[in-house]
């Protein structure tokens, strides 16, 4: 009878030691890395990571074992978007295109053609703002808009477009008012309402240039007057053709140098440019004509 | 006993008329119930046989039409599936009732063939037209626009699918080693990628439907943060900085303070043990700091890069030139 209660004792003692060195086992095997002694001076924010043996920022991040990483905490919802700085109704790029694909909408087009040739383009992962120098697929945006879509592209631009920093852009460069580039940022209205500051001090600079031309034909002023409109670049053209038109025809020459660098065209012969030649040039380019000044119309 | 006799004779005599009168009826009974039976059997036969043909057709369509019971690989977790450019994506799914043919599908479009077995399996590749630009989906967190896996398995009876939620990263492996050269992905749902990138259209200061860097450490979660007059990211003025983390000055969409998110008014050239926050890099980064080592330095951090996904680097000072070296330690 003793020996019995001896060995039932034995027997159940160390079932107990088992299972005590069991859950140790356990225990040690969920804390990989137990935090050995906290250090002082530690934010209750940061919490021990027993998988990794490390300390971690709590307030904002928390461990998740099945991707073996840190999660970023929700989100803050609170945050409250301008409704002038949301874009259009799609939710991406491609959804925009699958939209559009039948298209016959020119300035929609030429935004798909932009969008399938930066698709084969990496952007750098830089967090600095946008800038057409470094888009090498701009310049097909550029190729496939004409000063005639204009009015076009500054309604999309108030409908915020999908596209519309992309078309801000596109305008400064084909109008020649690149320093409007760094307007193309947060709300359209801040980019159109500078636009339509250039539109007027275009109008202005020509009305005076047209008074410095009647009263002196001095290759001094001329050039003072051509550096001077130079700022507005094409958008001095719809005014220098209505004073043109109004009998200031020494103002043709300021033609030249404006049409070869905003129009795609065959540069002719200087000698070959008489009053006739504008005369055709400006049927030619009626509805480019006709487009700046509807752009600027529709900003007064 | 002669009238007995009669009697009896006029019994069997009756008997007799009825058993053949019996006889003729039953005959008659007979045709009738026979002709009225085989009637009974064409119409019977008919409707049982198109209620056989009824309830058994799902049924045995169901039996032979294969069933995509699950998709193992790639493995959808609930916190997403990160399929990254130029790495092979093992594919593996469990089908029933035998396929002839099983095929993966992105976003719809056929990508790989996979075998016609119970363990279906096949691999994948996605290159860097399968990624697929998403804007920043407003409200949705950190998920942006996400497409679907499927894998549909046929054979002669028909075709069964199932899909689930994916992504394909934005570049390859040495595109992100690019800008942190410990960057690493070991499967579809263990590598560092914690949200999706968010598209380029809007890259653009103050613009909602995308988000950098400097958003993320200022908790602005969908909209692009880089203040007008920063200029170069190289050279930005550490004086313009500090004011538009402590929403003091500039910063701001068109100018104004900053007057959202998390603003950050400590700060200093050195880290301050387990307290540092916020990382800003030498040249134009920003990262939140996610762990530290025993002595209080920043161990690992979170970051967006640029438009593309947000990532849990394992260094903090681990990035390269792109990104350039701590210079700046908010707290």
């Amino acid at each position: 009878m003793k020996r019995k209660t001896i060995i039932i004792t034995f027997c159940t003692l160390t079932a107990v030691l088992i299972l005590f060195i069991s859950l140790l086992v356990v225990r040690a095997a969920k804390e990989k890395y137990p935090e050995v002694q906290r250090p002082e001076g530690i934010p209750d924010t940061v919490k021990w990571n027993p998988d990794l043996g490390e300390y971690y920022n709590s307030d904002s991040f928390e461990w998740d074992s099945e991707i073996w990483g840190y999660r970023p905490k929700e989100m803050n919802k609170r945050i409250v978007i301008p409704d002038s700085h949301m874009l259009g109704t799609y939710l991406s790029e491609d959804e925009y295109i699958e939209a559009n694909s039948g298209t016959t909408d020119e300035v929609d087009k030429a935004v798909i053609k932009y969008y399938k040739k930066s698709r084969e383009i990496v952007y750098p992962a830089v967090s600095y703002n946008y800038d057409p120098k470094e888009d090498p697929a701009f310049s097909e945006l550029i190729a496939n808009l004409k000063i005639k879509d204009f009015p076009n592209m500054i309604s999309k631009i108030k409908n915020r477009h999908i596209a519309s920093g992309r078309l801000m852009h596109a305008i400064n460069e084909m109008a020649g008012a690149k320093d409007l580039g760094k307007y193309v940022s947060g709300a359209s209205e801040n980019w159109l309402l500078h636009l339509k500051e250039k539109f007027a001090l275009a109008e202005s600079k020509v009305t005076k240039a047209a008074q410095k031309y009647k009263k002196s034909s001095n290759d001094e002023i001329k050039k003072q007057v051509k550096d001077e409109l130079e700022s507005c670049g094409l958008l001095v053209l719809p005014y220098i053709k209505d004073e043109i038109e109004a009998g200031n025809t020494a103002m043709i020459e300021l033609l030249p140098d404006l049409v070869d660098k905003y129009f795609a065209e065959g540069k002719d012969n200087q000698a070959d440019r008489t009053k006739d030649y504008w005369d055709n040039w400006f049927k030619k380019h009626s509805e480019d004509i006709k487009a700046l000044k509807a752009v600027a119309e529709d900003l007064k | 006993m002669i009238t007995c006799k009669y009697i009896q004779i006029y019994i069997k005599l009756s008997l007799h008329n009825f058993q053949d009168l019996y006889i003729k009826q039953r005959r008659v009974i007979m045709y009738k119930i026979s002709k009225i039976i085989s009637k009974i059997r064409i119409k019977t036969v008919l409707i049982t046989l198109t209620c056989v043909i009824l309830i058994a057709s799902p049924v045995i369509l169901a039996a032979t039409t294969p069933v995509v019971n699950s998709i193992s690989r790639p493995k959808g977790l609930s916190y997403g599936v990160f399929c990254m450019q130029g790495r092979q994506q093992p594919l593996e799914a469990s089908i029933s009732n035998s396929p002839t043919s099983v095929k993966f599908y992105w976003k719809n479009s056929y990508k790989a063939n996979m075998s016609a077995s119970s363990n279906s399996t096949g691999s994948w590749t996605p290159s860097s037209s399968d990624y697929y630009r998403g804007l920043y989906s407003f409200g949705s967190a950190y998920y942006a626009y996400p497409g679907n896996f499927k894998v549909s398995a046929s054979n002669s009876a028909g075709t069964g699918t199932k899909e689930i939620v994916g992504y394909v990263t934005r570049t390859n492996l040495s595109g992100y080693r690019s800008y942190d050269y410990n960057f690493y992905y070991y499967s579809e749902y263990t590598n560092p990628f914690r949200a999706l990138a968010t598209g380029y259209s809007a890259v653009s200061h103050g613009n909602g439907l995308t988000y950098n860097c400097l958003a993320y450490v200022v908790d602005i979660y969908h909209m692009w943060q880089w203040p007008l007059d920063w200029g170069n990211p190289k050279t930005i003025s550490l004086d313009k900085m500090l004011k538009y983390m402590n929403g003091t000055e500039s910063g701001n969409l068109d100018g104004n303070r900053r007057t959202q998110g998390t603003f950050y008014y400590n700060g200093s050239t050195s880290w301050v043990p387990f307290m540092t926050k916020v990382i800003y890099y030498d040249n134009g980064h920003f990262a939140k700091v996610i762990s530290y080592n025993s002595d209080g330095s920043p161990g690992r951090v979170m970051s967006k890069f640029g438009h593309w996904e947000l990532i849990e680097s394992p260094y903090y000072n681990s990035f390269t030139s792109e990104y350039g070296n701590p210079k700046y330690y908010f707290h």
